[in-house]
């Protein structure tokens, strides 16, 4: 029985660790909605159908403006990747809005629920009834019943058509104030009151239409709490020194705060421009309403407690990611730690915190940090500590811990991948950059151990006093200074061969390398003859099959205030795909489109492919202002796996952007000609010439090391005719396909 | 002299089969056929009128890519260039021509009819430059072109329809330099429009226009030479520059 019971628990625990080992991103589920195939134009079309006929010129006009933009600003975001669809966050939201409308079947119908892959806290609901839902605020909501009440919420949003009424309203102020000659602060202010007038409405309605469900009120009030600060983490948990610090390295008094800064309210603001009202406003107003509502039989989870726990679980999992995505190194580690608090054993949590002190190694170590790495002083709560840590901390210092770290991960989980590709770029940097030497490293025995070696330092830890303190911070203690501390922080990893071997071998490379082999290390010279060989010969890189990413194409009228032309737009991007195929034929190279635009309701997999890479392809463009040209973006390891479904490693980036200019320089050039006498008919060459100009651009990258292996920019005044697109796509796509 | 051929189709073949070029969607040869026109300012410059309004050239050419932004270019035009002699009685050379003709028994009264007429045969070669950004053979190019003028010139009787210059007929080659500078605009991935303008430089017709504009009387009108020189200066002021407008197929 007991042994029954011991192989009940081994297989439990294997399961578990298999979860732990097999997470995946969130993905989108089922049929792709039609929300997200729909032409944009088609939407826009079904809209201004419904256009009051009864109304003023004007009037229809600003509807007929909105139904535009924002059909086609809304589709930017459905076709963008971001945005997921059936997945279990979605569905969990989906299944909340079914507990809320369950009286209201018809507006249920209406209403369609999407999560957004953002980690900032935010709902909103468009006039189309669609209602995005960021995972940011999933992970920071305290129960089901506070989700719930925002989604009343954003509900009357859709219900009332805030955002057309909004959009015409502020349309008729700018009117006004031109009219009138009403000052620009008064028509903002008059705007936002309008605005702030619809929130409140949205929080009131909202609130009814919620209490008439069996979701708890008593929670209301907290959610504007929620939303107050949502500037923070998820948690606020004390910084702990281990997290970074190992037993023999520790890292100086200065580095650290004596005191976090105190959380401050996001809503300590004169509310008076803004478009929402103050959280503290919102909340009284609701406070009567609250107070004599129905507490009886009423429930913080009505869907069910541990399915909120499960997916709040999955929300803050996708946030690290999300922020590793972004390159918000501090906030992916404070997140990272957070979730190692809750528990020590997950593994993705441990692989986001040594993938975000890797990637901070490599900026710290290029001395770049600016935009990965945000100031501790704008940084609120615990959190706080590990931004001043990681302000202070010298690349040296850092890259060295990181490699500690992740060793002990390595060894804890062995067969991990991912880690072990971590170490071994950490031993790379820290040989490149700091000491390839490992026998520069000193072993470390601390006065805990039985049989200390008699030429091994011992050190104290000595709990410092004010005055030690004082003194280290003006220089002038006799603590260990920071070189020699490092020099002890593999003390654990000496006697490990497996540690010895891999850091020598990563060393010799780092020591061949240089930092000659980056791409960014040529010199302007090579680099322009670089530039100028591939643009008079161009490349021969002999590959049969590419995918390309979601070609776009884009008609810009900076004429009109630099307003991209929607409808132009979708013309020329579904013109634009089509053409591929004609030329990726023509060059006989194999080109696999992954764009959200053409895609078939049951084609779901491949829009989650499509979202990955576009993360990837986010993520590694990012990192290519400093990071060297074989750099992988942190998703990686889940895009890996493309490589053999697509049957290449090749993902292509291509755009087109056409841009129509309002060049007013074109009259006094006129002028001059005509003053020149014999010149004069140029002044009409002047005044006719379109002022156009058109933009081509096709990145070529190696998902397998991250390496962009071919750049390619051109820019012309001209228009953009096919024959232009054509010929250059033909060009790129021949010198891809072509070998030597 | 075999080896020699051998060695030279093999060049050929070679040169044709570069993989490395892309062309236009995997088209490399562009046929055209090519009009090219230019008021007569030329005529008014050299205080000459002429009855033709504008100059205007009739060819075809062809263009063959061989880099991502080179290709060769070869060109046939014709031209005629008549020059009505009536409004050149102010001119000393037709005077002195003129009171010639009166010494040869010529009826003088048909002398306001008449025309000189000179065709020109222009055949030449040139590499072309595709602009930065355009791929040959689409878009902006600069091409140097050489070749050279076969032109003959007569006078002729717009009366009676008669050749007026005695059977004699200055004929000549002359060498010029062009630069062609165009724009190819294809349509529906095989035709091609293609506009611009092109300047010659001919250094014979301009030492032409220079030795008659100082001949203050030929030895007989009519003569070999004078028609020579005559035909080569309207081979330079005929075509110094013309605008060019072209059409099209690529192959």
């Amino acid at each position: 029985m007991n042994k029954l019971l011991i192989i009940v628990l081994l297989l439990i625990a294997n399961t578990i660790n298999l979860n732990a080992q097999r997470y995946k991103p969130l993905e989108s589920k089922g049929e792709i909605p039609k929300d997200f195939l729909q032409l944009s134009s088609e939407k826009y079309k079904q809209d201004a159908a419904s256009l009051d006929s009864v109304a003023t010129r004007k009037r229809r006009k600003d509807k007929d403006d909105f139904y535009l933009e924002s059909n086609f600003i809304i589709d930017g975001l459905l076709k963008s990747g971001q945005v997921l669809f059936n997945d279990p966050v979605s569905e969990y939201i989906n299944l909340i809005a079914d507990t809320l409308l369950k009286d209201n079947p018809e507006l249920r119908k209406e209403l369609r629920f999407y999560t957004v892959k953002s980690p900032y806290v935010n709902a909103f609901a468009t006039n189309q009834g669609m209602v995005f839902v960021n995972m940011g605020l999933v992970a920071q909501v305290e129960n089901e019943a506070q989700l719930a009440y925002i989604l009343c919420h954003e509900m009357v949003h859709y219900k009332e058509r805030h955002a057309i009424n909004s959009y015409v309203e502020s349309m008729e102020i700018s009117r006004a104030a031109r009219r009138f000659q009403i000052s620009y602060n008064d028509a903002l202010l008059a705007r936002s009151n309008y605005s702030k007038d619809l929130e409140i409405e949205s929080d009131y309605q909202g609130l009814q239409t919620y209490l008439k469900s069996n979701y708890d009120p008593t929670t209301v009030e907290d959610a504007f709490f929620v939303l107050e600060f949502s500037h923070l983490p998820f948690d606020e948990v004390v910084y702990k020194r281990e997290f970074l610090e190992n037993q023999y390295m520790k890292l100086p008094e200065n580095y650290y705060l004596e005191e976090v800064s105190q959380i401050e309210s996001l809503d300590e603001y004169k509310d008076e421009y803004s478009t929402h009202p103050n959280c503290q406003e919102r909340r009284d107003k609701l406070v009567p309403l609250l107070r004599t509502a129905e507490t009886k039989g009423k429930s913080k989870y009505l869907v069910g407690e541990e399915r909120f726990k499960a997916i709040q679980k999955i929300a803050r999992n996708e946030m690290s990611r999300y922020y590793l995505n972004e390159r918000q190194y501090g906030a992916a580690l404070y997140n990272s730690f957070l979730l190692l608090e809750q528990d020590k054993n997950d593994l993705h949590a441990a692989k986001i915190n040594l993938k975000a002190l890797n990637y901070l190694v490599k900026y710290k170590n290029r001395e770049s940090t600016y935009g990965v790495l945000r100031s501790y002083y704008y940084i609120q709560g615990e959190s706080q500590q590990l931004y001043h840590v990681l302000s202070n901390i010298s690349a040296e210092e850092l890259n060295t811990l990181a490699l500690s770290k992740a060793w002990e991960f390595h060894t804890k989980y062995p067969k991990n991948k991912v880690i072990k590709k971590v170490v071994n770029e950490l031993a790379y940097e820290l040989a490149l950059y700091h000491n390839n030497d490992l026998g520069k490293y000193r072993k470390l025995v601390k006065e805990t151990e039985k049989e200390p070696e008699p030429d091994t330092i011992v050190v104290e830890e000595k709990k410092l006093s004010k005055y030690d303190k004082i003194k280290k911070k003006i220089g002038r203690e006799d603590y260990e200074n920071d070189s020699t501390n490092v020099l002890y922080a593999f003390s654990d990893h000496l006697d490990d061969s497996a540690f010895v071997n891999n850091f020598s071998r990563m060393a010799k490379i780092a020591a061949r390398d240089g930092d000659s082999s980056d791409y960014d290390a040529l010199s302007w010279r090579d680099e322009f003859k670089r530039a100028q060989k591939q643009e008079t010969k161009g490349l021969s890189l002999g590959i049969d099959k590419i995918l390309m990413l979601y070609p776009r194409y884009y008609k810009v009228d900076n004429a009109s205030g630099s307003q991209l032309r929607f409808q132009k737009t979708e013309d020329a991007q579904i013109n634009f795909i089509d053409q591929i195929k004609t030329i990726s034929d023509a060059a006989g190279l194999e080109v696999e489109l992954l764009s959200p635009v053409n895609l078939g309701a049951n084609e779901t997999n491949k829009f989650n492919d499509y979202a990955a890479l576009s993360e990837w392809v986010r993520e590694r463009y990012d990192h290519s202002i400093t990071l060297p040209n074989k750099t992988l973006p942190s998703t990686a390891e889940f895009t890996d796996s493309l490589i053999d479904v697509y049957g290449t490693r090749y993902l292509a980036v291509t755009r087109v952007i056409s841009i129509k200019n309002n060049d007013n320089s074109k009259y006094i050039k006129a002028c001059v000609c005509c003053l020149g006498g014999i010149t004069a008919p140029l002044a009409v060459y002047y005044l006719v010439k379109p002022d156009v100009e058109t933009i081509i651009e096709f990145n070529l990258l190696d998902l397998k090391t991250g390496e962009i292996i071919m750049e390619e920019y051109s820019s012309k005044s001209m228009k953009d005719y096919d024959y232009l697109v054509k010929s250059k796509l033909y060009d790129i796509f021949n010198q891809v396909h072509r070998s030597k | 002299m075999k080896r020699l051929i051998i060695v030279g189709i093999f060049s050929l073949i070679i040169f044709l089969a570069n993989a490395q070029v892309s062309g236009y969607l995997g088209k490399r040869f562009l046929f055209e056929l090519d009009f090219a026109a230019m008021p007569d300012l030329g005529n008014y410059i050299a205080n000459d009128t002429s009855n033709q309004l504008i100059n205007t050239q009739f060819g075809f050419s062809g263009q063959f890519v061989r880099a991502k932004k080179a290709a060769l270019g070869v060109h046939y035009r014709f031209q005629q260039s008549t020059h009505d002699l009536r409004l050149h009685w102010n001119n000393s050379f037709i005077n002195n021509a003129f009171e010639d003709l009166k010494l040869y028994n010529y009826k003088l009264e048909s002398a306001p009819s008449n025309m000189a007429i000179t065709n020109m045969h222009h055949i030449g070669f040139g590499f072309l430059s595709y602009d930065d950004g355009f791929v040959a053979p689409a878009g902006n190019y600069t091409e140097a072109e050489f070749g050279v003028i076969a032109f003959s010139t007569y006078f002729w009787n717009e009366t009676d329809g008669t050749i007026w210059s005695d059977g004699n007929e200055g004929k000549g080659i002359a060498p010029y330099f062009r630069v062609n500078r165009m724009r190819n605009h294809i349509m529906l991935d095989a035709l091609v429009l293609s506009f611009g303008w092109s300047a010659t430089f001919n250094p014979l017709g301009i030492y032409s226009a220079y030795h008659l504009s100082r001949t203050s009387k030929p030895s007989f009108y009519a003569d070999t030479n004078i028609l020579y020189h005559h035909g080569l200066e309207r081979t330079m002021e005929t075509g110094y520059f013309m605008f060019k407008i072209g059409l099209g197929l690529l192959k």
